[in-house]
């Protein structure tokens, strides 16, 4: 019998070869649905930023309505509670004119046994044209997309702890707007990355515009030494991380991540890893900082700092009605010109 | 007296372990004769099996039937035609059934509706513990006597290690075999392998040492109570290390790995394909070239379907709501030919792995081409070409990764007890 050997060096197989990569685009590239960052190229990410700066007033409002989305129904289905992310895609879809349906389904059809995919077929019945989904499974947005006709543009509204990309794309927003150009930045991303859907599609973001340096920091047990193949820094120490840092992003700590044993209590998290307006000062002077919100202050970030100076947090929503119009004027205009390349298919 | 001769094959000998050229003949359900060619052997049919690969019909130490209580996803009659056309003539089944295998009336309901099905010798694994509760000891010795070939917990670890050492302890007593799937409970929660690809798509993760954890205290106990234990569906690199190690230490544990984990990855998992969503997961590239080698160099005793038939509705759902395991037996011998053509396993030793291997675990008389041994025989086209498909398959369960994928061998004559269960062509003279 012989020893089995030792750990080899992994010769990887191309990561991005899935079919995953594909089903958010057209046969001609064009992104039909939103549903990851990963994997799209720069000037796809840029596209959608000036688009939203069109849409944005000088101080970032969508004021205008426009008809782009006219005669088309928009049906925000989310699986999981949310007021902030619902409220704004509603909102971007009426100011594109679209006639907008919500539906909460963990009251609806789940609970009568319906499956998924029963839920979506009866929709598409109702000649909807996009679906804007939340859900708390990684991936439902791709299995969605997947099995929707092809004249529905399905948008990540966030799906379990994979991705949510319209938050990041409006993240990208508020930076570009604060700071310009995103190659001599430093951000640094504090708080429980390993559960966070927003911070991999910041990560994502943030890296194919050409950030400098991502730092991601956080306890061991929310920020597995594994995120670095994300292509960030990763660090346990929330002081040596902030040191001449320009964008600070704090990430909401969920309550029950103290019931499963991954932190001891909300005091020690604060302790090592609060954005606190002492710790900001470890930043530059001019440093911003951003959080997805809901806030929990005095657990993530204390209040001074939530509503001082520094904070852009509730510029971020504001520029999320410009940026969620954006997106989905693009993928919808884009799924209207590739059926109208294929005859013989009604839009 | 029917005695049937294979002619000009290459048939696997067990004992040389190699491939060898000449006669295998089969009187009344019993191999008669292996070897050269003999101008005295008289025999009523001749099978010309020139260019073909004869070997002992093949073992399956772990298969899902669904039957009774799941009929559903898959009967003992699809799945053991889907056997049958892979050369399996031997399939353990596992006791997650409903009622589950815990009582000699399943046991005998079992053994009938095999037996009026195509013919494979269904092997029921019984319940190790009732109601696969971890918590009472089932009668074994009753349900050995009834048919059981081996005692499980299915894809219930035990929690509690009293209960564990008792059962090693219990069933040493009897000379029983278990089968054990080493997963701690508690690390296990997650839905794919813990790492690169788990943390990009934000799927819970089960790291390796929900395998190398359970091995390590299963060991310990394997030590202690001299039970006769076979390590079922290995995943990981450190997990083969532990075996070998216990190997060595002349602790008589066995073990086998599902033949999907010797090819496919966490890369497969990487656009949520659901139809790769499996318990133990896909774990690392590192991890399936560990678990090559470790069948290469008898680590690994044995290589189990790990047949997890399902409704097409268990699949139809994201990654994480979908329900584990693949639907394993068609591709079975496919896979394994494509293995020995692929890598660096002689085709000797990787038959090995799925007849006599397994046979000698769990002291079975089949799994060799033996005058005297049952004439339970495959015989293999291995230069004919086929491409998988999903709606070619025989299992009810469709839920199979390997649509397109090209094979090379397919098993064209399936014998159990000299009696053909499943036969492509006709050249019988």
């Amino acid at each position: 019998m012989t020893d089995i050997k030792p750990q080899q060096a992994i010769t990887k197989p191309d990561i991005m070869r899935s079919a995953q990569r594909d089903i958010q685009l057209t046969d001609a590239g064009d992104l039909k649905h939103f549903l990851t960052i990963e994997g799209l190229k720069k000037d796809r990410l840029i596209e959608i930023l000036d688009t939203a700066e069109s849409f944005a007033g000088a101080n970032g409002k969508a004021a205008k309505k426009v008809p782009l989305l006219r005669g088309k129904t928009v049906a925000n289905l989310f699986f999981e509670n949310s007021t902030r992310t619902r409220t704004t895609f509603e909102l971007a879809a009426k100011r594109l004119s679209a006639d907008v349906l919500n539906i909460n389904v963990n009251v609806s059809a789940v609970t009568k046994g319906e499956t998924l995919l029963d839920t979506l077929r009866n929709l598409q019945a109702m000649q909807c044209d996009m679906f804007v989904v939340r859900h708390s499974s990684s991936g439902a947005a791709h299995f969605i997309a997947s099995h929707v006709e092809p004249h529905i543009s399905v948008i990540n509204a966030g799906d379990g702890q994979h991705s949510h990309p319209t938050q990041a794309m409006l993240d990208m927003f508020a930076i570009r707007r604060n700071k310009g150009d995103f190659s001599n930045l430093k951000v640094v991303i504090v708080g429980d990355i390993l559960h966070s859907r927003v911070a991999r599609s910041q990560i994502h973001a943030l890296n194919i515009l050409g950030t400098g340096n991502i730092t991601a920091v956080g306890p061991k047990t929310l920020l597995p030494q594994q995120m670095r193949e994300l292509g960030v820094h990763v660090r346990h120490d929330l002081d040596g991380a902030l040191v001449g840092a320009d964008v600070v992003i704090g990430l909401r700590l969920q309550k029950e991540r103290m019931r499963s044993a991954l932190l001891s209590t909300e005091d020690e998290y604060y302790r090592s890893f609060g954005l606190t307006a002492r710790r900001m000062r470890l930043a530059k002077p001019d440093a911003i900082v951003m959080h997805p919100g809901p806030t929990n202050r005095g657990v993530e970030i204390e209040a001074s700092v939530a509503d001082g100076p520094q904070s852009i947090i509730l510029e971020q929503v504001t520029g999320g009605i410009a940026v969620r119009m954006a997106i989905m004027s693009i993928t919808m205009g884009n799924i209207e010109k590739s059926l109208a390349a294929k005859p013989g298919v009604q839009p | 007296m029917t005695s049937t001769s294979i002619v000009n094959c290459r048939y696997f000998d067990e004992n040389q372990k190699e491939i060898q050229q000449g006669t295998v003949q089969y009187t009344d359900g019993v191999i008669t004769h292996v070897g050269n060619a003999d101008d005295q052997l008289s025999s009523e049919h001749t099978i010309n099996a020139r260019n073909h690969l004869l070997t002992p019909g093949l073992i399956d130490c772990y298969a899902r039937l669904r039957e009774p209580g799941f009929e559903k996803a898959a009967t003992i009659s699809s799945e053991t035609l889907a056997a049958a056309k892979n050369g399996i003539t031997t399939l353990f089944c596992s006791p997650d059934t409903d009622p589950i295998i815990d009582e000699p009336g399943t046991v005998e309901l079992i053994k009938r509706r095999a037996s009026a099905a195509i013919g494979v010798k269904v092997l029921p694994i019984g319940a190790v513990t009732s109601g696969l509760q971890g918590e009472q000891l089932s009668e074994m010795q009753i349900l050995f006597d009834s048919g059981c070939i081996a005692f499980s917990n299915g894809d219930n670890p035990i929690s509690d290690n009293q209960v564990l050492r008792r059962v090693m302890e219990y069933s040493a007593g009897f000379n029983l075999n278990l089968i054990i799937a080493p997963q701690d409970p508690w690390l296990s929660g997650g839905v794919a392998h813990e790492g690169s690809v788990s943390i990009r798509l934000g799927l819970p993760g089960i790291p390796s040492a929900a395998e190398t954890v359970a091995l390590s205290q299963l060991i310990e106990l394997c030590y202690q109570t001299g039970a006769r234990v076979h390590f079922s569906r290995l995943s990981s690199q450190r997990g083969v290390n532990l075996v070998s190690q216990a190997k060595k230490d002349n602790i008589a544990v066995t073990a086998d790995v599902g033949i999907d984990h010797l090819f496919l990855t966490e890369m497969d998992t990487s656009d949520f394909n659901s139809m790769c969503h499996t318990s133990p997961p896909f774990r690392s590239y590192a991890d399936r070239e560990a678990l090559r080698e470790g069948l290469a160099a008898g680590v690994l005793d044995a290589i189990c379907s790990n047949h997890a038939p399902h409704e097409s509705d268990a699949k139809l759902t994201p990654f994480a709501e979908s329900k584990p395991g693949l639907s394993s037996l068609d591709s079975f011998t496919g896979l394994l030919i494509k293995l020995a053509k692929e890598m660096d396993i002689a085709l000797p030793v990787l038959l090995e792995r799925v007849t006599a291997g397994p046979a000698r675990c769990f002291g079975l008389p089949q799994g060799r081409l033996e005058v005297g041994a049952p004439a339970d025989i495959c015989l293999i086209n291995t230069e004919k070409d086929w491409e998988f498909s999903i709606d070619t398959m025989l299992s009810a369960g469709r839920n199979s990764p390997y649509q397109g994928w090209d094979f090379e061998g397919q098993v064209e004559l399936t014998v159990v007890n000299g009696k053909t269960i499943y036969s492509t062509k006709q050249d019988t003279t």
